[in-house]
This record gives C-alpha cells, structure tokens and sequence, in this order.
C-alpha cells in the first residue's frame, strides 16, 4: 500500500475519533443552581398538574409569593423548605419532593379525625381468634350476622384462593363491613380485582383522562374505565358497608368513587382524602425528584371528587360510644345492614 | 472514552505501517457473526430528567455479512445496554433491540485491487425501553425508532508479513482495515405524548409519532482473517442520537463501544 492510502487512512480514523463527539449535537446542559431549579419545578407543575381548578390555587401568585425568596446562594435546606412549601399549596397528598435529606408532603390524612382504632376493634369486636386470609384480618361478628373484613393497603397483594375462601365463610351472612379506614392506597389492579368479587355491573365505574398540553383544561378525551377485568366465579351480592375516612386516599378513594355506580356497596364514615388522579415523577436540574398528578378522574356523570369523596352515611367514632364498647363507625354500619 | 480511541488508534496504526499489498480474494464470502463490546455512554430524556446520564455500555450482536468485491450485504441484531448514574443516588437503565440491514456498493472509481470504496443505505428499525425507579407513574418508558440511512465505507485489505522474532514466528496475517459512516436520510419516531405516563386504561405505549432528529453512527476498525476461513474484528463504535425538536420532549443518546467479533465463514 503505497504511503497516500495509509495517510488516508489513518487521516480518517483521526478524524473519526476527534469528531465522535456527541457534545456537537446535545442539547446544553442545564445549570443546577437554585433559581434554574425552582424555576424548572414551578413551571413542570404550571403545566402538568391536572387539579389547579379543583384546588382553587393561583399558581401565578405562588410564583410572585416564592420567587424573591430563591437566590442564587441559597443552601439546599432552605432551597428544599421553600420549593416543598411551594407543592405544598396545592394541598395534595400526592404531590412530593423528595432529595437525599427529605421528603416534602402534604398529610390529608390529617385533614379529618384518625376515623379508625384497630387494638379497639381487636378488643370488642374480633377478639384473639379473628382469622388472616392474605392481607385481610376478618371474622364474624354481631352473632355470626355480619362479616368484618379489615384491608389495610391497596398495596397488598391477595389471590382469587384468599377471597375464596373469604367469601365462602360468610355466604351466609347478612352483609359485609369492609374496612377501608386509614388505607393509604396503592396498586391499581388490587381496585379492580377486588370490585370483581363484589358485581356483575358491566357499566363504567368511573372515567378518566390525562394532561394533553400545557393549559389547564387540555386534557385527552374522557376514557370510561369498566370494573369486570377478571373472570371471577363468586360474586358477595349482599349489601356491603364500606368504612373510610380522611386517610382513605388514592387507590382507597378511587375503590370508594367505583362504589358511587354499584347498587350494594355503601360508604360509611367520613370523607375520604381524594388523591384520584396518577402521579407521574421527574428529576429537577440539582438532582432532586418529584411527583404530582396529571391524570383527573371522574364520576360516569362527570363530577369530580379529587378533594374526597362523602360517604353515604356520615359517622366519626364518639368517645362517649368506645367508652361503651362500640366502634361508632362499624355500629352505623351493622344498623345499615341489619335494617334495611 | 479517550482510552478506547486510544487503544483503537494504536492497534490499528502499528498494523497499518507494517502492511504490505496483498491479494484480497480471502475476504470474500458468507459469515455468520457474533460479537461483544462495552464501553460507555450518556442518555438524555427531557421528559424525565433534564439531567445526562452517564455510565457504562454493553452491546451484543448477531448477524450475517455477505462480502464480495463488488457489494456487502449485511443483517445484524444489536442488542444495546446502557446504566448511567447522576450520582449514587440516581440509576437508569436503558435497553435498546436493533435490527439492521445495509446494502453496500463498491464504486470502482474511487476503488483498486486492494481498497475498497463502498456506498449503499441501511435500514434500521429498533425498540428501545428505559426504567427509573425514581420517576413514579413514568418510571418505565418504551420508544420505537426506524430509519433509513446513507452508508459509505473504505476498506483497506492488505497483509503483513511473517515476522521472526527470538524464540517464535508469527506468520503472514491478512487484514481488513476499515471506515463506515452512516447518516440518516429519514427517521421515524413514536415516543411519549405530552404527559409521560400509561393512560387510564393501562396503554403504556400511548404516542405521538414524527419525522425528524438526527442519528449517526461512525465505525472504524479492523478485521483479521484466520488460516481456517473464519475472521474476527475489533471495532470502535460510536452511535449517537437525538430524537430532534419536533419531539415533545427531547431525547439524547449515545455510546461509545469497544467491540470484538468473530465470523464463522459459510461457504
């Protein structure tokens, strides 16, 4: 090979190692200093966030309240308290900030009384004995009348062999305490499965539909979302109560706004927390993440329970009823059930 | 990075000031390939992180290379992994399935006895799935790509030598050096709508599809073909990608591998 090729040659793999540089070609990349940061998160959230109608908050005039206050010197903590004060104003559970040192959040739960004392319920109602089937704790109470069945998180698996069995031990019963008090939420799927053991209702539970753009009301199309997704053999078609308060939220408030279009499910207790809507994440350019929700969620009439849905039958447990024995709670439950 | 050009750059220099014209029939034929690689790389997704990721890379390859002196053709199954790290704090993994095929020409102007001058396209089609875990409801994101590409390649067949040294001799050894590059003439893209999560009904592919960005791939290396017919290379890749402004939500990627390959001769 004469000495023009190798020079070619060697001059192209020069130039191909100096040019492999996708720098040329990618976008900067973005500063990392508090003022970029807060104005990164302000605006994810002014165009993303699904619920601005619903929380009544001017997300303008947070941004005047804030931005004076975020400096180019700021520390991290300080940073952190004042972009997690900021999410917090939309007042929604499902709206954090998290970094290495903290978590930001704001507690629905405390929005309402803790509707629920479990060691009460062990103490008069289940006793020691009370059987635990997968993540449900239950047993027959009110003389073998009624069942209580407590699920504590959505985010507890359980098997088509746990509710068999379940709903095989109370087929006799007169009616159901399912008690969604203080569950938190988690899986989507757990909602409808567990729907499927209670109706054969075909029609739409509820609809929902996902931030399209960048205003506040550009959303998808309604999307109707229908309970029958898994081939159940048994169906508990007695009326069943279902208990809930403040700290019922997510999965729990989208389980309680499915019971709203089912004729034998009633809600007993105090509103929920809310929290309908699907958080999706992302990172800040200082590393941090966060999560808010930018899916709505409504009724199949369009009414939209993002700030908790009302029970049926309102109901706060009394003091003056636990220093009697009874759980106000589950009391007006058994009086729904038993006397239709 | 610089230490894979580094090594490339080298091994491919020493060789080429030893080389010597050859006959260049040997690297013609039927191959069936399988190769290995790793290096690093940076991923980018605005949608998620307007942050680089930067980490390691790794590449697996299968395919099948038609060579003659008058065209190439090629069919190759790359399968891409990429971990990157913002700090220890902050993982992503990203996994791309890559079917190529390209068509190669030799232009004889530009071309001899020993070099090759070789034009043609490539077809490209892939499915690319990255996971965050800090990232909630957009933890898991999946984007498909097809392309079609101009392709150039110089290749340079020689041999070098026997070579004595004290205690040993290592015999005449062929070669193929050479030089791809491919650049896009159109590319198609299906990657996440304004909101970044799965719908309400659970479609985690709900999309919005587009022409654009831009994709580039440079390859350099050097092939060396054994007494029993079979051949094996090592190769310096360099891809880069980027999914362009009529994207909602931009995405940078690339990576730079060191790859070995060995070709089992089938006819």
């Amino acid at each position: 090979m004469s000495l023009k090729y190798k020079s070619i040659i060697l001059f192209l793999t020069v130039i191909t190692l100096l040019t492999s540089c996708e720098k040329l070609f990618f976008t900067p990349e973005i500063s990392s200093d508090p003022v970029t940061t807060f104005e990164y998160l302000w605006d994810k959230v002014d165009q993303q966030y699904a619920y601005f109608d619903v929380k009544n908050v001017d997300w303008d005039e947070v941004y005047s309240r804030y931005s004076p206050n975020i400096q180019a010197d700021l520390s991290n903590d300080s940073l952190f308290f004042y972009l997690g004060s900021m999410l917090n104003e939309l007042k929604d559970g499902h709206v954090n900030l998290f970094s290495e040192f903290n978590i930001s959040r704001f507690d629905i739960s405390k929005l309402g009384p803790k509707n629920i004392d479990y060691r009460f319920i062990q103490d008069h109602y289940l006793g020691t004995d009370y059987y635990i089937t997968g993540p449900f704790r239950h047993d027959f109470i009110e003389n073998g009348q009624v069942a209580y069945v407590r699920y504590a998180s959505f985010s507890d698996l359980f098997s088509d062999e746990n509710m068999l069995y379940i709903f095989n031990r109370y087929k006799d019963t007169e009616g159901m305490i399912l008690d969604l008090r203080q569950n938190g939420g988690g899986y989507m799927m757990n909602i409808f499965k567990l729907l499927s053991y209670f109706t054969l209702f075909e029609d739409a539970i509820y609809t929902t539909c996902i931030k399209s753009g960048p205003g506040y009301d550009e959303f998808t199309e309604q999307e109707e979302i229908y309970a029958t997704h898994y081939d159940t053999v048994l169906h508990y078609n007695k009326p069943i109560a279902v208990l809930i308060d403040r700290g019922s939220y997510s999965a729990t408030s989208m389980f309680s706004l499915a019971t709203l279009a089912l004729d034998n499910l009633f809600l007993v207790g105090d509103t929920t927390g809310g929290g309908l809507g699907m958080p999706n994440g992302g990172q800040l350019p200082n590393g941090w993440t966060y999560r808010f929700s930018i899916t709505r969620t409504l009724t199949p009439d369009g009414l939209n329970y993002e700030n908790g849905i009302p029970p049926d039958y309102y109901a706060i447990l009394d003091s003056s009823d636990m220093q009697q024995g009874y759980d106000t709670v589950i009391e007006t439950a058994l009086s729904i059930i038993l006397n239709p | 990075m610089k230490i894979l050009k580094l090594i490339l750059f080298l091994l491919l220099g020493s060789i080429l000031l030893s080389a010597t014209e050859t006959d260049t029939s040997y690297t013609n034929g039927q191959f069936l390939c399988s190769g290995i690689g790793s290096g690093f790389g940076s991923y980018k997704d605005m949608g998620t992180s307007p942050l680089l990721y930067r980490g390691i890379s790794g590449i697996l390859v299968f395919g099948c290379l038609s060579e003659s002196a008058e065209r190439t053709w090629e069919y190759r199954m790359n399968t891409n992994y990429f971990g990157g790290f913002i700090n220890p704090n902050y993982t992503l993994g990203y996994f791309s399935e890559e079917i190529q095929l390209s068509y190669l020409h030799t232009i004889p102007v530009f071309s001899r006895s020993d070099i090759f001058f070789k034009a043609g396209g490539r077809l490209s089609t892939s499915v690319a799935g990255a996971f965050n875990p800090a990232y909630e409801n957009a933890s898991f994101n999946i984007d498909l790509f097809a392309s079609m590409s101009a392709q150039a390649q110089i290749t340079y067949v020689f041999e070098r030598p026997e070579k004595k040294l004290k205690r040993h001799t290592i015999p005449k050894t062929q070669y193929a050096a050479f030089y791809n590059i491919d650049l896009p003439v159109l590319l198609f893209n299906a990657r996440p709508k304004f909101s970044y999560v799965p719908d309400g009904s659970g479609i985690l592919f709900d999309k919005h599809y587009f022409l654009g960005g831009f994709r580039m791939q440079n390859k350099i290396g050097i092939r060396l073909f054994l007494p029993n017919g079979n051949a094996m290379d090592i190769t310096y890749l360099w891809k880069m990608f980027t999914s362009g402004a009529k994207d909602i939500y931009r995405l940078e990627t690339a990576s730079h591998n060191l790859q070995l390959s060995y070709y089992f001769k089938l006819d």
